[in-house]
């Protein structure tokens, strides 16, 4: 028997993957809209400047 | 942010500057190696008839000594001087510092000395043996321990994102090194993988394509998000398209693995999830390009006159055309054109000297002179290496982008009568020959180039004036009593604990879901009865194609296609490699596939093939391996060998490893003597040649026996 009809007959835990995908989905459009928050933007600016601070040269 | 009282510190930039030197001299002798390996391809002789010179010994050199020694000591350099600056705090421990800097110097040492000498484990890009598999480990820990150490006396509470980039990478290539180098040592130098087959295939391909991702990519990632607003004085153009782009890739990426095994006796599914996975590879991959390129915008005109934006531009445009070729390559009609071509040969160099050189030299040039208070040599120099490295690349994508997709089309033809219209293996090898000298020169360029930067940067180096003293620098301590009243994402920036968790978590979920089928495979891989161990003296030649690197040119894995079946017989079936430690498919065919050669040739004709492969097969560009004849097949060791597959599974009996010796004395004097005939004289019966042939005969015999 070839490996496709193998694992196509016999693997049927595709639900696997599927619950992965749908996790990373999920987690993904939650990040987007606590990302994307306006009240964020303050934040955000600040942040994006850290690598122009490196502390005050004594 | 909130402040207590200012405090004064110093950042620990002697092991930035040690690491950014071994990287400029690593980094030629990496390349040395490639352009060394590459002469030998256009043609045979440049090994010079030396074995620790052939291809298949110095390949893997090439490879472990850009990716680990080159682009490692890079990423050392970049992460030690960006994070000191980021968490405005010295390196958590100065001691650790010097240990892995000094133990990882130690480390590409060792394998400069064993993997010429043949002490390989031959999965490709983690070769190395079991005890400088330990030592990784050690070195690796402690680095760490110390990057984690830094984190937790940070004075700055938000982490910025390129520190996300170096957190995923640092648990993740723990992960994958030591999931993919679990062995059984046979001896100091030599052991066997516990996975085998299919399984082995999968855990080295996720181990191979997340080296790529999680060493090559994302801690370079990490630095072009620090490094680029640096030299270009202005903020990342989106800070939060940096998160999506973080989460999106490290949840991603490490799914990919199976890409590299499409067509073969890998479960369809997994295939097919490795392949849908790699093409949602590209948004992500696409969003961090747009990303590195808008922060240049309103100063474009820049690039023109400063070679450090020269060189951080094009090595984020490849990082595009990289990211976008790559995941066009896993498109299985697409794979199956491409897969074990130079094409993949062409896309590999694109990333590694496009995006990592590019990516390292921009950097360099950023820090050098700023480490040692000074002003770059010469921009003029700076500017010819740049123009040189360019050129030179875009000699080496084309000319083996040409030959790949030459040769795929070349396998792949068949006529009107069903037939294969170049059945000869070497027609297409002559056909892509002037392609391999096009790859040379254009490898001696780049290689030339990475010369001026050494000479350029060393000259800097020497002219500034010695620092004595170390900047003290002053910032507010952390308040870290005070609550965190941020919320959702922008909490988490602020909780390391719990984002390096979340980081494993998103790298994890990738891994179980394609490694639990993988591990339970035995369950649906039908064993056949036909499928029996190797004998003692096969064994000890299947060794010995490991060690002269063999997977290096040969696959052992023919598709279901009509072309491969048409050329090299019945399609590869997962129950053909269950006592395969380490599996041998190889990823690339400069020779042949060897999956069914058994039986093929008489013994005769290997013997003479690898004593002269031009005397049996005129234009081959193999090398010569005479030292097989001469050197004695080591006996002494096989029932310790047999002991070891047995704990592994491989179903041999006591009395079998008992009388391991004796049987391969036996077989190996019957090999001989069926060679009398053809003028083989009985005095080789003991020598390596005589058990290569025995495992060279042997593969892929059982099922069509």
């Amino acid at each position: 028997m070839s490996m496709k009809s193998d694992v196509v007959s016999k693997f049927t835990e595709i639900w696997l993957p599927s619950t992965a995908l749908i996790l990373f989905l999920t987690v993904f459009f939650v990040m987007l809209i606590f990302v994307w928050k306006k009240s964020a933007s303050g934040f955000y600016a600040d942040a994006e400047r850290l690598p122009f601070d490196e502390g005050k040269r004594k | 942010m909130s402040s207590k009282e200012m405090e004064s510190f110093s950042y620990d930039d002697d092991i930035v500057k040690k690491f950014a030197i071994a990287t400029i001299i690593w980094g030629a002798v990496g390349m040395l190696v490639g352009v060394i390996i590459a002469s030998q391809l256009a043609d045979w002789r440049f090994n010079f008839g030396i074995e620790w010179l052939t291809f298949g010994r110095l390949r893997p050199l090439h490879t472990n000594a850009i990716i680990f020694a080159f682009v490692g000591n890079s990423i050392f350099t970049g992460i030690y001087h960006s994070t000191q600056r980021l968490l405005k705090t010295r390196l958590f421990s100065d001691t650790l510092s010097k240990i892995h800097f000094w133990g990882w110097q130690l480390i590409i040492v060792l394998a400069a000395v064993t993997l010429p000498l043949g002490i390989s484990g031959s999965k490709e890009y983690a070769e190395l043996e079991w005890p400088i598999d330990i030592l990784i480990t050690v070195i690796w820990v402690v680095f760490a321990v110390n990057f984690f150490g830094t984190l937790a006396k940070r004075r700055e509470k938000h982490i910025y994102v390129s520190i996300w980039f170096y957190i995923a990478s640092i648990v993740t290539i723990a992960l994958l090194h030591i999931v993919n180098s679990l062995e059984i040592p046979v001896s100091l130098m030599k052991s066997y993988p516990i996975f085998a087959g299919v399984q082995d295939a999968m855990v080295q391909w996720w181990y191979g394509h997340n080296a790529v991702a999680f060493f090559l990519t994302t801690p370079v990632l990490g630095l072009m998000y620090y490094y680029v607003p640096k030299a270009i004085n202005r903020p990342v153009y989106s800070y939060r398209l940096s998160i999506v782009h973080f989460w999106s890739l490290i949840f991603l990426y490490i799914w990919a693995g199976p890409h590299h095994l499409l067509y073969t006796a890998l479960p369809e599914w997994a295939q097919t999830v490795g392949m849908v996975f790699s093409l949602m590879l590209w948004a992500p991959s696409w969003g961090g390009m747009i990303n590195g390129l808008l922060t240049l915008r309103g100063a474009w005109d820049r690039v023109r006159k400063e070679a450090i934006l020269k060189y951080f531009v094009t090595a984020i445009t490849f990082y595009g055309m990289s990211t976008f070729e790559g995941p066009l390559l896993s498109i299985k009609s697409v794979n199956s054109l491409g897969h074990y071509t130079d094409w993949i040969v062409g896309h590999v160099h694109g990333g590694g000297i496009g995006w990592n050189y590019m990516f390292a030299a921009g950097m360099l040039y950023y820090l050098v002179p700023r480490l040692w208070k000074t002003t770059v040599y010469s921009e003029k120099l700076s500017s010819t290496q740049f123009w040189t490295g360019t050129l030179g690349l875009v000699l080496y994508y084309l000319s083996m982008t040409v030959a790949g997709i030459t040769q795929g089309l070349m396998w792949r033809a068949i006529d009107g009568n069903g037939q294969l219209v170049y059945p000869n293996f070497m027609e297409t090898v002559d056909k892509i020959l002037p392609m391999y000298w096009i790859r040379l020169i254009g490898g001696l360029l780049v290689f030339t180039s990475m010369l001026i930067m050494l000479y350029n940067l060393f000259k800097t180096i020497h002219l500034a004036k010695k620092v004595e003293k170390e900047d003290v620098f002053q910032a507010p301590s952390l308040d870290w009593t005070k609550e965190n009243t941020d919320k959702g994402h922008r909490k988490l920036e602020g909780l390391t604990s719990v984002f390096t968790v979340l980081a494993v978590l998103a790298v994890l979920v990738g891994t179980v879901i394609e490694f639990i089928p993988a591990l339970l495979s035995r369950d649906f891989i039908e064993v056949s009865e036909k499928i029996k161990p190797y004998t003692p003296l096969e064994l000890a030649g299947r060794d010995l194609y490991v060690r002269e690197g063999c997977y290096n040119c040969h696959s052992q894995m023919i598709r279901p296609m009509a072309s491969e079946v048409l050329r090299y017989g019945k399609a590869s079936e997962a129950t053909e490699f269950i006592y395969d430690h380490p599996f041998q498919w190889g990823s690339k065919r400069t020779g042949p596939d060897l999956a069914r050669i058994g039986g093929k040739y008489p013994d005769s004709w290997h013997y003479f093939h690898m004593i002269d492969p031009r005397k049996v097969s005129p234009g081959s560009i193999m090398p010569v391996y005479t030292w097989l004849e001469k050197d004695d097949t080591e006996y002494n060791i096989l029932p310790k060998k047999l002991r070891v597959m047995q704990a592994l599974g491989v179903p041999y009996t006591d009395e079998e490893v008992r009388n391991s010796i004796s049987h391969a004395k036996a077989q190996a004097e019957a090999i001989t003597r069926g060679m009398a005939d053809a003028g083989v004289s009985m005095k080789v019966k003991d020598k390596q040649l005589i058990a290569m042939i025995a495992y060279l005969q042997r593969m892929g015999t059982d099922l069509t026996r």
